[in-house]
């Protein structure tokens, strides 16, 4: 669950990507929270753009929106376990 | 060699693909599809924000922004800013134009991360895109789970930060 978070927060991948891939691992036996997590992580924490963020806002509001989307993915993951999985 | 450092990772990174080129040629060609492929969606996307973005910024009165986005807007504002997020398809590099935009014409710190954040995760193309992959209880799950979260992010932030850390903020984007 860590290592999908770790690499949805780095990569940036466009939705119409993201699903399909999402479907495939699960398929392959994912369990529904780690990809509910790297799911959010990719859609919410991005380092690769961060650097726009930094510059857009500042590094403050930077750094608290992607610490507090990286926690929240956590939430997401586990409510969705409990709901879907 | 300050217009060269501005590109050092770019520059950096052909060196390193030129190095996976020689290593193994198939891979080399991989990314050399996959990097043109990305460019070329990011031309498509780019010249039409900024089209939009020129024609709000001329056209769009400040104080317009201001009583229905800026400090103060209340819960319109919050939906307005929302709004705002979810009605594109957009990739995320694409908001944050945008953002700035909406900074420069007086929107709130607060609304400025609801429509990051909506824009980053709640879109509704994407949202119809994803239950036919993952099925409607997955996607309104987090879709609301999702909304949730965003105004809780955005609330945090915002109080984080002072009055006049946020006043650095959109003066950033004054004189531009």
């Amino acid at each position: 669950m860590i290592a999908a978070a770790i690499i949805g927060s780095i990569a940036l991948i466009p939705g119409f990507v993201i699903f399909p891939l999402a479907r495939t691992v699960l398929g392959m036996g994912a369990g529904m929270m780690q990809v509910a997590v790297f799911i959010s992580t990719l859609m919410m924490v991005s380092v690769v753009t961060a650097p726009m963020e930094v510059q857009l806002l500042s590094r403050k509001v930077m750094l608290w929106r992607n610490g507090l989307s990286l926690v929240f993915s956590f939430v997401v993951a586990f409510v969705l376990g409990k709901v879907v999985g | 060699m300050a217009k060269w450092s501005r590109y050092k990772w770019v520059l950096l990174l052909l060196l390193v693909d030129a190095a996976a080129y020689i290593w193994d040629q198939s891979l080399g060609r991989n990314i050399a599809i996959q990097t043109s492929d990305s460019f070329l969606q990011m031309l498509s996307f780019i010249p039409p924000v900024f089209i939009v973005l020129g024609l709000l910024d001329t056209w769009v009165p400040r104080e317009k922004v201001v009583s229905h986005l800026g400090p103060g807007s209340g819960v319109k504002g919050m939906a307005l800013a929302i709004l705002l997020g979810v009605a594109n398809a957009g990739p995320l590099y694409a908001a944050f134009p945008v953002a700035a935009v909406m900074l420069k014409k007086g929107t709130s710190l607060f609304n400025v991360i609801l429509f990051i954040g909506a824009w980053a995760t709640l879109k509704i193309p994407m949202f119809l895109f994803e239950t036919q992959f993952l099925g409607v209880p997955f996607s309104a799950t987090r879709w609301v789970c999702s909304l949730i979260g965003i105004i809780s992010i955005a609330y945090v932030t915002d109080r984080m930060h002072s009055d006049a850390e946020k006043q650095a903020i959109y003066a950033k984007h004054q004189q531009a």
